[in-house]
């Protein structure tokens, strides 16, 4: 229990602290703005790549901006943009599409195969696209390819069966697009709940990684994720889409959620979705604070004067290790002020005063050579006489001084008596003295005897 | 010596070892690096520094033995390298794992700390030595992060040489705490130690976790340079019913333990306050509970 208290106030006060240094947050979405910060894209740190999407007031994305028009700041700093490019480059999607059994229903995986395939005709040269479907378990149909035939032919083998694995397929997603270069998408469709923790299926049709486990590792990887619910709306005890998990979904991976009522209106929304992302903006800047320090840095991007979107990111290192021999020697002065201290406080108080002569053991035990069982002599020592104390029935001696009752009759025995301290005082000019003192500290005279009581005994 | 001004100087070799880490590895320009690769060498670096420089701590300004000193200071160095490789990485994928900030940072150089304190099991080879080892450098790593990360806080907006100066100040205090701290946990967990009531180590206080040897040689846990004590003389160690202490067949002399003379290969219980007779030193047990 000791060593716990020992360590509860630095625990306690490390606490205390979390607050003080607890990073700000990035400013909430900025809801008016007309620009979006898709992807903050650190990989050439110190120079950091922007992929903002700007949408008009009829909702569809604006073009024909030059970098002008825009205004990015990192930690209120205004940045020059070094490199600016009107689409978004080469886009790298993974369509993650729902196939439990539900999909079959209402036309529902023949709306979602029509999307994909909608979207998977956008595609420009250079575009890579995934196709990963999910029941109970998750499958790749397609890896990163830019073959649309080769695309459109898993699209056409997808088959409706099975439960709902959600948050496992986004754990795919994301895992897929973790060392994809350039602007990464993902795109997640499902007309149903997750079975895990479900009353509509079994939990063996679920997933192994629980919702917040999903959202965390999407956030790691800093991957939005477009949620698209489709279908029924549902939730709770009712069959259908659980709004309020894909909204989090998609507020907490600074993504965007869709709703389709029906697999009609689906290729539409993918090609809107995919347009919007072909025609991003990519401005790149180098941070006003190039350091390896590990902090996060929000930035803002204001289209023409307008409102400003936010975004951020953490640079990535625990720690910049750049040494300087001159800062060394600088920091190498308190060091070896520190290792000399202790001897130079105790030069001073050694010469100050006269060091006080430690307990009487300088008597050592006169130990002959043992060879095997052979104890020749008894060693003689000088021993502070410690009055064994006994039993006041049986004269046994007490296992212990102190002790309230004794180990061979059990008889109880007295409290002990403490004495009160003795001063001592120097014989010659009457200075107190400590109490194992042989000589006085003021006026240098010895004492005769040794202070305490001690005795010369054989053991 | 008293065991506070020994924490204070491994606190200060500690703060040397993160130092000299800091300027060897600071000198190559690993910012270019991929981050693995070059957290795989700070790691490396800074192991080998604050390991090395602990682990001398005791040759160096307890038992004044450069010869032990260097062969310490190797030993710890070779294991500190090892634990410092794997526990930057390892750091540094927490900090990533939470997004850095203060959570992140102490978080990460716990990791370090406490591998840290565990590799003194590849030098010792005592399991309970090695864990509250280990347990101190959490504990340093915890309070050397979170000086870290107020270091870096507070001089967020300053130039590039203040950023230089904050790296090289802030695994000082880091090297500084795991150096303090590891064995301050072991003298806090350990149930006994040993204290030299006189002679040239007079004061010298040794925590006993799983044993502790005796002896002349320079490589015992509590040196005692008498010339009546053997090379190793006797070794007290922790037992499921107590402490015991164990004469060494080394030892010509026996030992006296209490008003009881034990002759080599002889061994005795030890009581929380019972005095050991080794050549003309006397050795104080003390026994927590």
């Amino acid at each position: 229990m000791r060593r716990i208290l020992l360590l509860l106030p630095l625990v306690l006060l490390l606490l205390a602290l979390v607050p003080l240094f607890r990073q700000a947050s990035p400013v909430p979405s900025a809801g008016q703005s007309p620009a979006r910060v898709t992807q903050v894209d650190t990989a050439h740190y110190p120079n950091v790549t922007l992929y903002v999407g700007v949408t008009g007031k009829d909702g569809r994305p604006v073009g024909g901006l030059s970098a002008g028009d825009f205004s990015v700041t990192e930690d209120g700093q205004p940045v020059k943009i070094d490199d600016f490019a009107g689409g978004a480059g080469p886009v790298s999607t993974v369509l993650v599409i729902d196939r439990s059994g539900s999909m079959d229903q209402n036309d529902k995986l023949a709306g979602a195969q029509a999307a994909a395939r909608a979207f998977v005709e956008q595609m420009r040269p250079g575009d890579q696209t995934e196709l990963i479907t999910f029941n109970q378990r998750t499958s790749i149909d397609e890896r990163f390819t830019g073959s649309q035939d080769d695309l459109l032919r898993a699209i056409d083998d997808i088959d409706a069966d099975g439960g709902t694995a959600l948050y496992d397929s986004m754990v795919a997603g994301v895992d897929a697009l973790k060392s994809a270069s350039g602007r990464r998408a993902l795109l997640l469709l499902t007309d149903g709940q997750d079975c895990r923790g479900s009353t509509i299926c079994p939990a063996v049709y679920g997933s192994r990684r629980s919702l917040d486990q999903a959202i965390t590792y999407a956030e790691q990887q800093g991957q939005a994720v477009y949620v698209i619910g489709l279908g029924e709306r549902g939730g709770g005890e009712r069959d259908g889409i659980d709004e309020s998990v894909l909204r989090r979904i998609a507020d907490a991976t600074s993504g965007e959620y869709f709703y389709a009522p029906d697999g009609d209106q689906l290729a539409d929304l993918y090609r809107k979705l995919s347009a919007g992302i072909q025609q991003e903006y990519m401005l790149t800047y180098r941070s006003p604070r190039p350091f390896y320090d590990g902090t996060r840095r929000d930035i803002r991007v204001s289209v023409g004067g307008a409102p400003a979107a936010a975004g951020g990111y953490v640079e990535r290192h625990l720690i910049d290790v750049r040494s300087d021999p001159r800062v060394g020697l600088l920091l190498l002065l308190p060091i070896v002020g520190a290792l000399v201290a202790p001897a130079l406080l105790r030069r001073r108080s050694a010469s100050g005063e006269q060091p006080p002569t430690p307990v009487s053991l300088d008597s050592a035990p006169d130990i002959a050579p043992a060879l095997g069982s052979t104890i020749v002599q008894p060693p003689s020592v000088l021993v502070i006489a410690a009055d064994v104390a006994r039993c006041t029935s049986c004269d046994a001696p007490l296992l212990r001084a102190g002790a309230r009752f004794c180990a061979e009759c059990g008889a109880a025995q007295p409290a002990p008596q403490i004495e009160p301290l003795r001063r001592i005082f120097c014989d010659q000019c009457g200075h107190p003295m400590g109490d194992r003192a042989r000589f006085c500290s003021h006026c240098g005279a010895s004492t005769p005897a040794p202070i305490g009581t001690f005795e010369r005994s054989n053991v | 010596m008293n065991k506070t001004i020994q924490i204070y100087y491994t606190a200060v070799l500690g703060a040397l070892g993160g130092l000299l880490g800091w300027w060897v590895v600071g000198s190559v320009a690993t910012g270019a690096w991929n981050v693995w690769l070059a957290y795989a060498l700070i790691g490396l670096g800074l192991g080998l520094g604050i390991g090395g420089c602990v682990a001398a701590t005791d040759g160096a300004l307890i038992k004044r033995s450069p010869g032990r000193a260097l062969r310490d200071g190797l030993a710890g160095g070779a294991a500190g390298a090892l634990a410092g490789l794997a526990g930057l990485l390892l750091a540094e994928i927490g900090f990533l794992s939470i997004g850095g900030g203060l959570l992140g940072r102490t978080l990460g150089w716990m990791a370090l700390g406490g591998l840290l304190g565990l590799s003194d099991l590849l030098v010792s080879r005592r399991l309970n030595r090695a864990l509250y080892g280990a347990l101190g450098g959490l504990a340093g790593g915890l309070m050397g992060g979170a000086l870290y990360e107020g270091l870096t806080q507070l001089f967020l907006a300053q130039s590039d040489r203040a950023q230089v100066v904050v790296g090289g100040i802030g695994l000082m205090l880091l090297g500084a705490c795991i150096g303090a701290l590891i064995p301050l946990a072991r003298q806090a967990f350990s149930r006994g130690e040993l204290r030299v009531l006189n002679g040239e180590q007079a004061g010298l206080v040794r925590e006993v976790s799983d044993t502790a040897t005796i002896g002349r040689y320079d490589g015992c846990d509590l040196y005692l340079p008498d010339a009546a004590v053997a090379w190793r003389h006797a070794l007290v160690r922790r037992t499921s019913q107590g402490f015991a202490v164990e004469v060494l067949p080394q030892s010509q002399a026996g030992v006296t333990v209490g008003q009881r003379r034990l002759a080599p290969g002889e061994a005795a219980p030890l009581r929380g306050g019972e005095r050991i007779w080794l050549g003309e030193t006397a050795v104080e047990f003390v026994g927590r509970r």
